[in-house]
């Protein structure tokens, strides 16, 4: 900006044209980064580091729990397939496909703690529905997109999908179940679900 | 002789992609979607609760990344080999490695090959007509050779305005119009599409290690070319292994799931 020289009036105007949206905005993006700073305060207080990784990874998951919506999430996950599904079996996959998701997700969190987090714009995809861009920094100055895509519900916003390096995640697990369920029934992705969740604690 | 040799490969190369890729399928799937999307929006506003189904089927069902895979059992069997070579062989070997060589020195050799590859990228953007962004490559490469020390360090990093642009020959194919062709998993060398083989053709004429077989730099054996080319991308492997340990986690069919991210991963370096 060159000139400096703006009636107030205009100013005041654009503020108050910019206000809904600035209320709007700052709801997903700042949800994001409490939750992020969260976990890195976390990570930062003493004591932390001398837990086990099981621990480590299971203190991290309850503040990820806060902001993820796993039942969005399973739900767009399967998309069509999803009405295959009994609403049993919608249940015990909702509950195991969040195991897994959590585990990968904290695994992952912990491995970029000394790295730097940055905070880029949010976007709105559709209504109610918002990209909240972040970049990890790596050690090598490199930045790797990741973006939350989240949708409100009630007056919180939640998590359904992270995009890492332009790959969805829950678009990456619909490839992978949608082959298996062209083959297979929903009580065997079931079975494979249980399966993985089962081996998980001992290693 | 040699001359003619080169042109008769590379327009068999476009030939058979042209011919598995009747239509540019990646066109004209983009311009369904884009279609859809249109629709979409219109819908939206239509009462949420009348179509209560769709509200978690409508933003990606149409975007299903259809991924042309004929040669998919094949494809299964390299995998298979590559995870078993990388599990018994790669990233134990890494590890070692890891431990003897200092991060600064690994990174060191990441970034000097990086900053050696310029001419590709240079070359790609100039084929894509983009401009400024082959001007950006240009000036980075620049800063990183000369205040960078011959690009192990990486100055040009700090300036916001120089972001990094892989651009390579298989992006340039397809900002031309050219799709996928189908999936292709090459032993030792992972993940790709026949349209990004085209690769092969960037690095034998662009890459500057390719080029020590010319007389006029050295003409070393093509051994020495591919033991240097070796040694860069295990030295990049030694950075991965968390984050391919991690995607292998993950997965529940790891094949499908290497495949489509990196679909994935390609059309948003060509969408850039």
């Amino acid at each position: 900006m060159k000139r400096n020289y703006i009636r107030p009036g205009v100013i005041l105007l654009a503020i108050l044209l910019l206000l809904p949206f600035q209320v709007y905005a700052a709801g997903a993006k700042a949800t994001v980064e409490t939750q992020i700073n969260k976990i890195l305060t976390t990570m930062k207080q003493p004591g932390f580091k001398d837990q086990s990784q099981d621990a480590q990874i299971d203190e991290i998951r309850k503040i990820i729990n806060e902001v993820f919506d796993y039942q969005e999430l399973s739900k767009r996950t399967l998309g069509r397939d999803w009405r295959k599904f009994t609403p049993e079996q919608q249940t015990e996959f909702i509950d195991l496909f969040s195991q897994v998701l959590e585990n990968v997700y904290a695994d992952r969190i912990l491995a970029y703690t000394h790295e730097q987090i940055d905070f880029g714009k949010e976007t709105e995809l559709k209504k109610g529905r918002v990209e909240v861009e972040s970049y990890i920094i790596t050690l090598d100055n490199k930045k790797v997109p990741l973006f939350y895509r989240m949708t409100q519900k009630g007056d919180q916003w939640r998590v359904y999908d992270v995009v890492i390096e332009g790959v969805s995640m829950i678009k990456n697990y619909r490839g992978e179940f949608r082959d298996m369920l062209s083959k297979k029934k929903p009580e065997d992705l079931l079975q494979t679900l249980r399966e993985k969740t089962k081996q998980k604690p001992a290693s | 002789m040699k001359k003619l040799w080169a042109a008769t490969v590379i327009s068999a190369f476009f030939l058979i992609v042209g011919v598995f890729n009747p239509s540019f399928a990646m066109d004209r799937e983009l311009g369904v979607y884009l279609l859809a999307q249109q629709s979409q929006e219109k819908s939206a506003e239509a009462d949420k609760d009348v179509d209560e189904d769709d509200e978690y089927d409508d933003e990606y069902d149409d975007e299903v990344v259809k991924i042309n895979d004929p040669l998919i059992r094949l494809n299964r069997d390299f995998y298979l080999l590559n995870d078993g070579l990388y599990v018994v062989f790669f990233k134990p070997a890494a590890k070692v490695y890891n431990k003897i060589i200092p991060d600064e020195i690994r990174l060191s050799v990441k970034n000097f090959f990086y900053n050696l590859r310029f001419p590709i990228r240079f070359v790609n953007c100039l084929l894509q007509a983009k401009g400024t962004k082959a001007m950006e490559e240009f000036a980075t490469f620049f800063l990183n050779t000369t205040v960078g020390f011959v690009g192990i360090q990486t100055p040009a990093a700090y300036y916001e305005s120089l972001p990094p642009s892989p651009e390579d020959l298989g992006q340039t194919l397809a900002v031309w119009g050219l799709g996928n062709g189908f999936f292709i998993m090459y032993p030792i060398l992972g993940p790709s599409t026949l349209r990004d083989s085209a690769d092969f053709i960037d690095s034998y004429f662009l890459d500057p290690v390719n080029w020590l077989r010319y007389q006029r730099f050295g003409g070393y054996s093509w051994r020495t070319t591919v033991a240097i080319t070796a040694y860069d991308k295990f030295n990049k492997l030694s950075f991965q292994i968390g984050d391919i340990d991690a995607l292998k986690e993950a997965a529940f069919d790891p094949y499908i799931a290497v495949r489509d991210a990196y679909i994935e991963h390609r059309n948003k370096l060509i969408a850039e």
